[in-house]
């Protein structure tokens, strides 16, 4: 159903309709942006996405899709990413820092072995996690991930220890984590899945 | 691993997800992966919830719209220069008239001054009307609905001026050897054996010159340029911007058989051409739909409120008509 609704979408781009591009942009944009944040600035990030659909809509009639939108965007950001991220790194030199080291490990494992949440239809079920946390850990996990409040800013403003504090951010990530585990990340379960 | 590094560990995993990890934690935690595969699952889907958390937060919505406006920007920027050649040219306005007007203008090249006394013939295409003209030379012209088009009467291959308001669509037959020159000045459009469009409704602000076939070279003090089957030159008349760009010359040619074709176009500028078509005034909040875009085609022949139909189907509307006014509301 998914894809049947995601081709239909896609045939009416490629047919110049501007609304049925809207819609597309509204959908991806926030996902597409915040996978390309994991690896890149925020203003890289901008360019990144921005660029990917203003192609996409600029070469909609040549454009044809053999795998799902959501893969082919996915797949045009993670390529720029990985692209940037590659002569950066030849730019590091050889003894290449510990950041990159992580780095490269988080986009092997995006390229290669899982696919990230963000290409899932995970709104929905973000709000509700959200809601669900116990309040005070609500309080905390929001402070944290919205207000930009560092651990030990939260645990000043409601006098606990730091430590508490992120006991409680690590459990608020805990019930998302359960939330979110039925989830099928890895390439060749989706490639099964699709046959 | 004792139940004292698991916690720790799990607490510079969450150092790093915060973007707080200090050297000595991400050196740990760049150890840690490499002790076990399953590491990588942990740390790396841990901190994918913890970007995804963001989603549809204040910021992200607010993120989302200003992209939303610089990617329109963009695109309506490219729809006159899209295509493999792109050039973005200033040019001072005296070009206006070498380049999209010459032909509304009246400076024509000939080789020996004329001392006949000449008058003009003008052939207008009444709002609602779409008027098919041949000159003297075997040139045609079609002239679109609201426009006028005139011309000396003893248009000869020598002698051609013509000065064209609203738009009209050329075959004009001529050859290298006897060219059409439109001067200005110091400013020449030369013009070998073509098919073009202009398109200079005043309202619309921009001239547009859309050749099909043939060449047409703009000269302009030291710039210099040919316009090629397939490009169109747009004029703005505000910012004196020339913006050349590759375009489907269908869509442009298609009116002359009474079909409009129009992609992502704004409904302001639709709206303008219906008025012309079916010689209606139409009253609608010009601000509010200048930045609605739809795609489709008008035909003459059909009746005008069948166009509103399916308009209304990609911009929901009210519409209202009273005779030949007819009023447009957003939903």
């Amino acid at each position: 159903m998914k894809l049947n609704l995601e081709s239909i979408l896609f045939r009416k781009i490629k047919e110049g309709d501007y609304s049925a591009f809207s819609e597309l942009f509204s959908k991806y944009y926030q996902p597409l942006f915040l996978f390309a944040r994991k690896f890149v600035e925020e203003d890289l990030a901008k360019d990144f996405v921005q660029d990917c659909f203003y192609e996409l809509w600029k070469n909609r009639k040549q454009i044809e899709l053999k795998t799902t939108l959501s893969a082919y965007l996915f797949s045009i950001v993670k390529n720029r990413c990985y692209k940037y991220f590659e002569k950066e790194r030849f730019r590091a030199g050889k003894q290449s820092e510990i950041e990159f080291q992580l780095k490269q490990e988080e986009i092997n494992y995006f390229l290669h072995s899982e696919k990230s949440i963000l290409e899932f239809e995970i709104r929905d079920r973000i709000q509700n996690t959200l809601e669900k946390l116990p309040p005070k850990c609500a309080q905390i996990f929001h402070d944290s991930r919205f207000n930009g409040l560092s651990n030990k800013e939260i645990a000043q403003k409601y006098e606990l220890s730091i430590k508490t504090v992120e006991k409680h951010i690590s459990k608020a990530l805990k019930i998302f984590h359960d939330e979110f585990k039925d989830f099928n990340l890895s390439y060749f379960l989706l490639i099964l899945k699709n046959i | 691993m004792n139940e004292k590094n698991t916690e720790n560990i799990d607490q510079v995993i969450l150092h790093f997800i915060q973007g707080n990890a200090d050297q000595e934690e991400k050196a740990t935690l760049m150890n840690w992966l490499n002790e076990n595969p399953e590491n990588r699952k942990k740390l790396f889907k841990e901190k994918d919830i913890w970007n995804a958390a963001e989603i549809d937060s204040d910021r992200l919505k607010a993120l989302e719209n200003n992209e939303w406006l610089e990617l329109e920007k963009r695109i309506n920027i490219s729809k006159v220069k899209q295509g493999y050649f792109k050039e973005l040219i200033k040019i001072a306005a005296i070009i206006v008239v070498a380049l999209g007007v010459g032909w509304m203008s009246h400076y024509i090249y000939s080789e020996r001054a004329s001392t006949r006394k000449v008058e003009m013939r003008t052939v207008e295409a009444i709002k609602g009307q779409i008027k098919e003209v041949f000159l003297a030379d075997g040139t045609h012209v079609w002239l679109n609905a609201g426009s006028q088009l005139s011309f000396p009467s003893d248009f000869t291959e020598k002698n051609r001026e013509i000065s064209l308001r609203g738009e009209a669509y050329f075959e004009v037959t001529s050859s290298e050897k006897n060219p059409f020159l439109v001067k200005t000045g110091n400013h020449t459009v030369k013009v070998t054996g073509t098919k073009f469009n202009i398109c200079e409704y005043p309202e619309d602000k921009m001239i547009e010159t859309t050749l099909v076939e043939g060449k047409v070279k703009i000269i302009s003090g030291n710039f210099f340029k040919d316009l090629y089957p397939g490009e169109q030159a747009t004029f703005y008349t505000e910012t004196a911007e020339v913006l050349i760009g590759e375009k489907d010359f269908d869509i442009y040619t298609a009116w002359r058989e009474g079909r409009y074709e129009f992609r992502n176009e704004s409904v302001d500028k639709v709206f303008k051409i219906m008025e012309r078509w079916w010689d209606v005034e139409i009253d609608y909040p010009q601000d509010e739909f200048k930045y609605e875009y739809i795609s489709g085609v008008l035909r003459k022949h059909k009746p005008i409120e069948q166009h509103f139909e399916v308009i209304n189907e990609l911009v929901p509307i009210n519409y209202q008509v009273d005779k030949d006014n007819i009023t447009v509301k957003l939903k």
